[in-house]
């Protein structure tokens, strides 16, 4: 069953002789349940891609149907409501809320929802993510990696259909990196979770079930194993 | 300049609109200094003027000069000019009324002194040859002889002499006792003058002078005789002016000295009014007031523009913490980054003083161009309100602003000093957030929400900065519910117990006399006088059996008795005003023809009473009671223990005051109206000289300053049983003057709250602004934009809760500290302004929810990624 569609999705940076095409005609299908890893080199478009199929950022043509909804033809409460409920996204950059400890950050998408947490999916995740001490934490009182770990936590807390994940690994070591990686398979194959991640990291990218690979804002290669 | 300083430059740019707020706040602050400072010259400047109108613009007097040294006072450097009087000497006024006043006083003055010595010209010209005069119109009103412009006078001028002793103005006129002794006026010479002008009786003619004045002219350089009175302005106008003042009489050989041990001092005389005014000797009251009320002024502006300037400079080096962060890791100094904040300050400074200083001169002139008229009328003056641009204020002025501008940069500027590498490499800007800082009930959460448990957290994240609002909100607050509580509290008192006398002026003369009807009569005819009304009135005590006393009387005031002595006021009206009283009464005339004695009561009286007031009847009596008045009080001495009875019966009753009568009284006293007529044949029992009752003119005019004024010098003795009570006049002074003070406290009140409120924008929209990535990650994971307003509104909520829970006491408090103040005296009930404890709640509210909702409405809307990449925004 198909559950992500991109049809002709460009995205244009500026105007006249400086615009910036980050991308350049996209056209993709994702199927429920797939393992998707997103590479290419740096600038090629990889964020913008992704942040475009979490419904944060607006493409500049082009639409992306998620479970047969155009999502950017949704108005805003509709589309806040669709990312705190469908995706899980993990930005290259973590970013937590200075102000709410780690467990509080974790539970966001559920606070706001003013949904009741289930308990034994949160320890499960922290259990998971290695933060069972630091729950009381604020974000500038983590590490890097920590505070990294706690956005994946909150990515994954929902059980999202779709999950959205900018180099999550980066700043982690080789052990830690091997976990998380385990954590988002066991997510998916449990949930039937879609799950698409950007890595620059090999070993990654060949535990996927597919291989997208974007080069100038395009897709160059697309390999399904 | 150096980088530190452009990377501050292009910080301030690019934050465009914060910069702008803050010089609005400094341009606020430096205008409203300015306003004081200029405000102070401005009503030194009118005063000076005021003292110079009435008084003559000089500094220093030297009496009995000889001519042969005049040049002395001429050639001095200090001096700015000289004038000269000289003293011809007395002539006989014929038929003067005032026997104590029986002369003519003859001055000479050159032309300066004639210029500079304040004559107030009441018809006709100034002299300005050797045989024209002024006279005073004193001549006219007190001595009784008419003298007019273009008559002649043919003077015979001596001295007068008492015991061979010369006698000037100082000495009042002693007459012949019975011996014969007195003294003497000596003919010398006799001149021949014209009369070209009257003027009021000058400044300098003594209160008990036995001369009028006149004044002729004369020029100095041909008076070479005789000793001259020189006044003199000195150039430059400091404590200096004394020694100068011992310089020139010594050279000039002053005959006016006393020896003291430590040398020769001589006797000079100083303006001291205007002195005072220009700050010469510090004893003046006035300019104690102004400096005082100067000094609290700023201070208070002071305080509202510290907060504003220290808080935008304390944002601006939190903003730039990484920045400056950044420049210590790559090795700039804690003086430079110190520096960097004074900086700031410099160019906030630049663009706000100048702009500050303008608009507050500006504001103060067009502020004067309304209340001058206002003020002009309400002193009675001459003088003016005028701006005065004083180099002096504005550099106090500016001096006060830079003042300020440098103790709110201390604090960041330190700070900034301190500023360590790690702040550029720290990813939050909240490096010391601590979890009990941010902690938050759980019970917030269930009553309002995730999204105002993330507003609370929000303030608590900050506390200097959540501080700062508040504490401008709450001053804000106080500042407004303290004036509004003021107002209500003068209107409130004034208006209970303004009603008083319903006429505008009264004359009242105790123990009247043939001439005093005369003089009544004389006011009467004068043309300031529209309306009038004659009374009579004597005292009396009644005895009330307590079935004819009233309700409260006996009920609410004090024990009940058999019987009240109640206090009678016998009052008489000319016929008109008696007519129109039995008129209202519902009294026919012919009760008042049968000759028998019988009078109108006012029967209503109303006071103060248990917080408010209580109005009620004074006695219950109908119409055709007889009332047993003994009047003995007003006649002979008390301790006689005459009494003088009088069977009074009561026609009818008002409950309306006639003019010049209230019902402001108490439920003891009565007043009784009889016919003029009736009220002679009730005292004609008792010989002349015991009538001792008192005359009273009211008066209704439309210019009561004049009217006091032609009266007082009309009146020939000023003795203690003859008052003018100018209601008019004091009422007029007192709206005037509240009008003026609210002028100025509204406008106080309007700029320091604009300071206010520049310095809550300042603060919430920098806080959103920092926000802005927070903003877009809480959208991004899924907060909607009903969410997002829940949560400002939430905000602004907690801010305004809490600047209202410390701004409502304080207020409640100061309200009824100025309430027990102000109602010492007359007692109203304790109230509140409350609507303006309303206006105060729902405008806090109002604007820190607009403000926050401006804020972030631009980030509303905006793209998420595009927030979110803005990491360093
Ligand atoms: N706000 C922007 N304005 C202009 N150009 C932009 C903007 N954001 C991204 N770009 C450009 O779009 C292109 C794609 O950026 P994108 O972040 O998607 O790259 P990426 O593939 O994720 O790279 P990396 O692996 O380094 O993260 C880049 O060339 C970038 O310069
Ligand atoms: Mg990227």
């Amino acid at each position: 069953m198909e559950i992500l569609r991109v049809e002709n999705l460009a995205k244009v940076y500026g105007s006249g002789e400086t615009a910036v095409r980050a991308l350049d005609d996209v056209s993709l299908s994702v199927e429920k349940g797939e393992f998707v890893a997103i590479v290419g080199p740096s600038g090629s478009g990889k964020s913008t891609l992704l942040h475009i199929l979490g419904g944060v950022d607006r493409p500049s043509s082009g639409q992306v149907f998620i479970d047969g909804i155009d999502i950017y033809k949704l108005n805003e409460t509709k589309l806040a409501i669709f990312r705190r409920r469908q995706v899980g996204l993990i930005y290259q950059f973590y970013n937590l809320i200075p102000v709410l400890n780690v467990e509080e950050n974790i539970t966001l998408p559920l606070l706001l929802d003013e949904r009741k947490v289930d308990k034994s999916r949160l320890s499960e995740i922290i259990g998971i993510l290695g933060l069972g001490d630091r729950l009381g934490y604020l974000p500038n009182q983590l590490s890097g990696g920590q505070q990294q770990r706690v956005s994946i936590g909150r990515a994954l807390i929902n059980n999202p259909a779709l999950v959205l994940a900018d180099e999550p690994t980066g700043n982690l070591d080789s052990k830690n990196s091997t976990e998380i990686i385990e954590l988002l398979k066991l997510s998916n194959k449990k949930y039937n979770q879609t799950l698409l991640v950007i890595t620059h990291d090999q070993n990654i990218a060949l535990q996927a079930d597919r291989i997208i690979t974007m080069a100038d804002g395009r897709i160059e290669g697309d390999i399904r194993r | 300049m150096n980088v530190v300083n452009k990377l501050t430059l292009r910080h301030l740019l690019l934050n465009k609109k914060r910069t702008l707020v803050t010089i609005i706040g400094v341009i606020l602050s430096v205008s409203m200094v300015t306003a004081v400072t200029t405000f102070v010259a401005s009503a030194q400047d009118m005063l000076i003027q005021d003292t110079i109108n009435d008084r003559g613009n000089w500094h220093a007097k030297f009496q009995d000069i000889d001519a042969a040294k005049a040049d002395v006072f001429l050639e001095s450097e200090a001096v700015e000019q000289a004038l000269f009087a000289r003293n011809l000497g007395y002539a006989e006024l014929m038929g003067s009324a005032n026997e104590y006043k029986p002369y003519m006083f003859i001055q000479e003055f050159d032309k300066a002194s004639i210029a500079e010595l304040a004559l107030e010209l009441v018809d006709g010209r100034l002299p300005k040859q050797e045989n024209e005069v002024v006279v005073s119109e004193h001549i006219r009103y007190n001595g009784g002889v008419e003298i007019k412009v273009g008559d002649k006078l043919d003077l015979a001028i001596g001295q007068r002499y008492s015991d061979g002793y010369p006698l000037g103005q100082d000495n009042p006129f002693s007459k012949a006792d019975a011996d014969g002794d007195g003294e003497t006026l000596q003919p010398e010479f006799t001149r021949e003058f014209t009369v070209v002008g009257i003027v009021a009786r000058p400044w300098f003619e003594p209160y008990s002078a036995p001369g009028y004045t006149v004044i002729t002219c004369f020029d100095r350089n041909s008076a070479t005789t005789g000793p001259l009175d020189v006044r003199v302005r000195f150039k430059k106008i400091n404590r200096s002016v004394y020694e100068l003042g011992q310089e020139l009489a010594a050279q000039a050989e002053s005959p006016d000295y006393i020896e003291e041990d430590s040398g020769v001092f001589y006797l000079v005389r100083y303006n001291d009014t205007l002195l005072a005014l220009y700050g010469v000797t510090g004893s003046e009251v006035f300019s104690n007031i102004l400096t005082t009320f100067a000094l609290i002024a700023i201070a208070i502006i002071m305080i509202g523009s510290i907060s504003l300037i220290y808080n935008a400079f304390a944002i601006s080096i939190s903003e730039r913490s990484r920045q400056l962060g950044m420049l210590a890791s790559v090795g700039a100094t804690s003086k430079q980054k110190r520096r960097s904040v004074f900086f700031e300050g410099l160019i906030i400074g630049l663009a706000g003083i100048p702009l500050g200083v303008l608009a507050g001169t500006v504001g103060m002139g067009i502020t004067f161009s309304f209340v001058g008229p206002i003020l002009a009328n309400l002193v009675q003056s001459s003088a003016q309100l005028r701006l005065i641009v004083s180099p002096l204020a504005i550099v106090i002025a500016i001096l006060f602003s830079m003042l300020t501008i440098f103790i709110s940069a201390w604090i960041p500027a330190r700070r900034a000093a301190k500023i360590a590498p790690i702040a550029a490499i720290r990813q939050s800007r909240d490096v010391k957030l601590t979890r009990r800082a941010v902690r938050t009930s759980w019970l917030t959460r269930l009553l309002f929400g995730f999204e105002a448990t993330l507003a609370l957290k929000n303030l608590k994240r900050n506390r200097s900065r959540f501080r700062a609002t508040v504490v401008s909100l709450t001053v804000s607050i106080v500042l407004f519910l303290t004036v509004s509580a003021y107002a209500t509290y003068v209107t409130v008192g004034s208006n209970m117990y303004t009603p008083g006398l319903n006429c505008d002026m009264e004359i009242a003369q105790r123990g009247m006399s043939k001439e005093e009807r005369d003089f009544f009569a004389q006011v009467i005819s004068l043309k300031q006088v529209e309306e009038y009304s004659y009374e009579q009135s004597c005292y009396g005590y009644m005895q009330v059996p307590a079935e004819m006393a009233s309700d409260f009387l006996i009920n609410k005031w004090g024990d009940p008795k058999e019987e009240y002595n109640y206090y009678i006021m016998l009052k008489s009206l000319d016929e008109k005003a008696f007519a129109d009283l039995a008129r209202a009464a519902g009294v026919g005339m012919d009760a008042f023809t049968s000759g028998k004695p019988a009078a109108i009561a006012l029967n209503q009286f109303r006071m103060p009473w248990q917080g408010g007031y209580v109005e009620s009847e004074v006695i219950k009596a109908p119409a055709g009671t007889e009332l047993t008045v003994d009047l003995s009080s007003s006649f002979g001495e008390r301790d006689q223990e005459i009494s003088f009875i009088q069977e009074i019966t009561l026609a009818g009753v008002t409950t309306e005051a006639p003019m010049g009568s209230s019902v402001w009284t108490d439920p003891l006293s009565l007043t009784l109206f009889v016919p003029e007529t009736m009220f002679d044949q009730l005292l004609a029992g008792l010989p002349d000289e015991e009538q001792r009752y008192t005359g009273t003119l009211y008066i209704n005019t439309s210019e009561p300053g004049l009217l006091e004024e032609k009266i007082r010098s009309m009146h020939q003795c000023d003795a203690g049983d003859f008052h003018i009570y100018n209601q008019a006049q004091a009422a007029q002074e007192e709206k005037q003057s509240k009008l003026l003070l609210t002028v100025f406290i509204t406008g106080f009140i309007l700029l320091i709250t604009g300071i206010c409120i520049a310095n809550i924008i300042n603060t919430i929209t920098t806080s959103i602004a920092l926000r802005r990535r927070e903003f877009a990650m809480l959208k991004s994971v899924g907060m909607t934009p009903k969410g997002f307003n829940r949560m400002i509104r939430y905000e602004s909520v907690f801010y305004g809760i809490k600047a209202l829970s410390f701004g409502l006491p304080i207020s409640l408090g100061i309200n009824y500290l100025l309430y027990r103040a102000m109602s010492d005296g007359f007692q109203f009930p304790f109230t509140l302004p409350w609507n303006s404890y309303i206006v105060a709640v729902v405008s806090v509210f109002a604007i820190v929810f607009i403000t926050m909702l401006y804020s972030s409405l631009k980030m509303k809307n905006e793209n998420i990624i595009d927030s979110l990449k803005n990491w360093s925004a």
